[in-house]
């Protein structure tokens, strides 16, 4: 009996062990923000496709995403990933910026509209995430029309945004910064403290709070609003501020970049452009998180209006990562409680 | 021939030092070394910066509060019930022992979920009064200090109460049995058990502290700042250095702390030198009567409650099915890593703790320990890359899966000294001193003298460290190499996109796995118990 038991723990320790084995069939290494139940199946096809095995590091809703860029920033010395795929793209421009990312000109990124993409080649985006109002259909009969009912008297106390130092949130908190000026960003940002709006841990927890009925309407992503309705949850989802001259939502997708010095450049490269054929769009449209495609030959999911359709946020995405540290800097100071 | 044991042994106390320093004390010293080193100078800057920073004092005081709170609150709970089930003896105590680890055992962050599900603004409770009484007040929900207070409370309650379930079984009836023979029913709990099982009481309040200090999930995910969540901050935007010195104030709590527990302790290690003869409950009936209610009550409001919250997220029963057949590697992953960590923890652990020489060694060790778990996961995260991500050997270890274990035994390695420390000090040094002067080689006085009579000390510890680096996530997620899906890595990601029900089960599932490990590993340390009658 303790003999099986120490062969088993041998045995335990030998598969644990397994994951550093280096060498063996080719491969590439990726860190991916986006959540391994939709990027798998993706990373399948491509192995399948190529014969390369896709090694993924996948990051946690705890870290927010920022896991890891930390990690690749703490590993800008002896790069271990050959590629990234983040669900955001404020946090790839930050780390083109510290030099992490390599310039790549992919033949598959002509067909990305330009502003979704780096002018120098070192990020191109993909299926995107919009910024969306969610509200519980047991609580509000009139849905609010833009990010600014947030401020309305009659809502004091009865919405939530994630906390806008992370992911998503973070980019909607530079864009506004961007779109309106340093001095209205802050005044909109005291302002949603004054009504008492709750700043939760995640947009996935805004969108939990909201179909439980703690709040009655919050700020969220398409991908997190989407999965309560398909849990069958009492709510609904709109596009913010889509009136004539209104300032439109924040569309956020997902990017993919070639890490400088990584260890399988050549095979990194093949991924790149295989994450941004229409086949991958496709399938990232018509899974649980309906990420809306940037390829226009690419049809968008099911109760979602294709890209031209959405008012968009007027904002580049350089400026929204040259608004980031201002921005963090003043929703550190002000959002600390 | 003489000489080569002393000499074998000399370099055997080299290695073991030294790989606790490499393991446990080099990362955070990396970590602070790099902080205080800017453009090739010395630079204090991080460090004047934040804690000249206004809000220190908010900071500051929301740590110390919910970790104080937690502490208090969890103390009084937890020592009740440790009562309850090693004094009183409840009908049912092998029951309510089982039970009693397994809201521990909850991911913490899960744990505060299914707490909103009840106590929430629409949780069931605010419907049950809502249906009761239409007009009564919203409940404000479990949030701010005082709901990271509860939610904690209710999580780590048990450490203390375990604590003090097996101070109870070393506690030599004899003292409470003379003071039961002079009548004093009363005074046998207040003047003797009490007062003999206060360090492990003591010991509980300070773990629960510890946790709760560095604990990042619970306080964010109910809208508090303390400085873990600060720490988190401040790595979002690279300010590594900044998030660095944010952990030097929480490096000094934890350090009073652990200074404060060390002074109370010292004079009371009698605790420690093994019973005659275990207490056998002799309270009156209705004083059990009492303690059964307290003990059950306690179990449903911890346990009953926030697990039917989980389980009623995670239907249908297909979800059990389907999670299995997608995140099964991810489990036995899990599995295989936490063993092999808990392994390492506690071979270290004793070995460190058996050759550290004198009091200030051991001392040392353990204050290091304490930086290393406080500090905070991610900060050790980065650490641990800035230390292992080089070229050559080092960066073999870098790649490999052999950094999530050495990740958990930087955090942990605290409890495995903690609990190995007990140990030596009931070891019988007359059997070592017998064996030496019979002329018994070092290491087989090691091998076979020591070892067999620390095995239950050794399986105990096991056990808490398999436990605590099962759940281990925050420095994980950074070093875990690609290819490798640890389960609480798994878990988390599934918060984020996975359904509700996925969530639930996969929580619910991780606890149903530790329970049957924590099952064996009391199972063998029961069996292992009965062969060396360490405690008479």
């Amino acid at each position: 009996m303790f003999n099986t038991a120490l062969r088993v723990f041998i045995l335990a320790a030998l598969a644990a062990g397994a994951g550093c084995s280096r060498g063996g069939p080719p491969h590439v290494v990726l860190y991916a923000a986006l959540d391994e139940m939709y990027s798998k199946p993706i990373l399948d096809g491509f192995k399948k496709r190529t014969g390369i095995n896709v090694r993924a590091v996948y990051d946690t809703e705890a870290s927010k995403t920022t896991g890891l860029t930390s990690r690749l920033v703490a590993e800008h010395s002896r790069p271990r990933a050959d590629l990234f795929w983040s669900n955001e793209a404020a946090q790839t421009i930050v780390l083109a910026n510290k030099g992490v990312l390599e310039p790549y000109s992919s033949p598959a990124s002509a067909a990305i509209p330009p502003q979704f993409k780096d002018p120098k080649g070192r990020w191109t985006g993909l299926a995107a995430r919009a910024r969306v109002i969610i509200y519980n259909t047991d609580l509000v009969e009139t849905p609010p029309a833009s990010i600014r009912d947030l401020l309305k008297p009659e809502w004091r106390g009865r919405c939530a945004i994630a906390r806008p130092l992370f992911g998503t949130t973070a980019t909607h908190a530079a864009a506004l910064f961007a779109a309106w000026g340093e001095e209205e960003a802050k005044r909109f940002f005291r302002a949603l403290l004054e009504n008492e709006v709750a700043i939760l841990s995640g947009n996935a927890t805004v969108r939990d709070l909201v179909a439980a009925g703690e709040y009655a309407w919050g700020l969220t992503d398409t991908d997190d609003a989407n999965g309560a309705i398909e849990d069958g949850k009492p709510v609904k989802w709109l596009f913010p501020d889509q009136e004539e001259g209104g300032l439109g939502t924040l569309v956020i997708p997902n990017t993919v970049a070639v890490v400088r010095g990584g260890p399988n450049p050549n095979a990194a490269r093949l991924l790149y452009d295989y994450l941004l054929s229409p086949e991958v769009e496709s399938a990232l449209a018509r899974s649980r998180s309906i990420q809306i495609p940037l390829n226009p030959a690419v049809s968008a999911p099911e109760n979602v209006p294709d890209l031209p359709e959405i008012r968009t946020m007027d904002v580049s995405f350089d400026s929204i990562a040259e608004s980031m540290e201002p921005a963090m800097a003043f929703v550190r100071e002000e959002f600390a409680r | 021939m003489t000489r080569r044991g002393p000499v074998s042994r000399s370099v055997l106390h080299i290695v073991l030092l030294l790989a606790f320093l490499l393991v446990v004390a080099v990362p955070p010293a990396v970590l602070f070394a790099s902080s205080v080193f800017a453009d090739g100078s010395i630079s204090l800057n991080a460090y004047l910066t934040v804690l000249e920073s206004s809000r220190q004092w908010a900071l500051l005081s929301n740590s110390v509060t919910a970790a104080a709170g937690t502490a208090v609150f969890a103390t009084l709970i937890g020592a009740a019930m440790g009562f309850a089930i090693g004094y009183a003896g409840v009908p049912g105590r092998s029951g309510l022992t089982a039970l009693l680890p397994l809201p521990v055992l909850i991911p913490a962050y899960v744990f505060a979920i299914a707490w909103i599900d009840i106590l929430g603004r629409s949780g069931y409770a605010a419907r049950l009064v809502q249906g009761a009484f239409p007009n009564a007040p919203q409940s404000p929900g479990p949030y701010g200090l005082l709901g990271v207070i509860l939610v904690q409370t209710f999580a780590y309650y048990p450490i203390t109460a375990l604590a003090v379930i097996v101070a109870l079984r070393r506690l030599d009836a004899r003292f409470c049995e003379a003071a039961l023979l002079a009548g004093q029913g009363r005074r046998a709990f207040w003047s003797v058990a009490l007062p003999m099982t206060m360090p492990a009481v003591l010991t509980g309040s300070l773990v629960v502290f510890l946790i709760a200090l560095v604990g990042y999930a619970v306080p964010s995910l109910l809208q508090v700042t303390t400085y873990p969540v600060e720490i988190h901050a401040s790595s979002v935007i690279y300010d590594f250095n900044a998030a660095t010195a944010h952990a030097v104030p929480m490096l000094a709590v934890a350090a009073l702390a652990f200074g404060g527990w060390a002074f109370l302790l010292r004079p009371r290690y009698a605790w420690l030198s093994g019973a005659q003869r275990p207490w056998t409950p002799q309270v009156s009936a209705r004083s059990r009567a009492f303690a059964s209610i307290y003990g059950w009550l306690i179990i449903a409001v911890t346990l009953v409650l926030p697990l039917g919250a989980l389980f009623a997220r995670s239907m249908p029963p297909a979800t059990y099915l389907n999670l299995w057949n997608t995140a099964g590697d991810e489990i036995l992953t899990g599995l295989a890593l936490a063993a092999v960590s808990a392994t390492c923890i506690t071979t270290l652990a004793f070995g460190v703790d058996r050759v550290a020489p004198g009091r200030l060694v051991p001392a040392l060790t353990r204050a290091t320990a304490v930086v290393s778990f406080a500090v905070s996961g991610p900060l050790l995260g980065l650490a641990l890359i800035v230390l292992w991500n080089r070229p050559g050997p080092m960066g073999l270890v870098y790649d490999s899966a052999a950094m999530i274990v050495l990740a958990c035994s930087a955090r942990y390695m605290v409890f495995g000294l903690g609990g190995v420390r007990a140990g030596h000090l009931r070891l019988d040094a007359r059997l070592r001193e017998a064996a030496q002067l019979s002329g018994v080689r070092w290491w087989r006085s090691l091998l076979f003298i020591e070892l067999p009579l620390m095995f239950p000390y050794l399986i105990g510890v096991w056990g808490l460290a398999f436990i605590l680096s099962l759940g281990e996530v925050d420095t994980t997620v950074l070093v875990c190499p690609p290819g490798v899906t640890p389960l609480t890595v798994r878990l988390f990601a599934l918060m984020h996109y996975g359904p509700d029900s996925y969530v639930a089960a996969l929580s619910l599932l991780t606890a149903g796995i530790v329970l049957v490990a924590g099952t064996a590993v009391v199972a063998v340390h029961a069996a292992v118990r009965r062969r060396i009658p360490i405690d008479a």
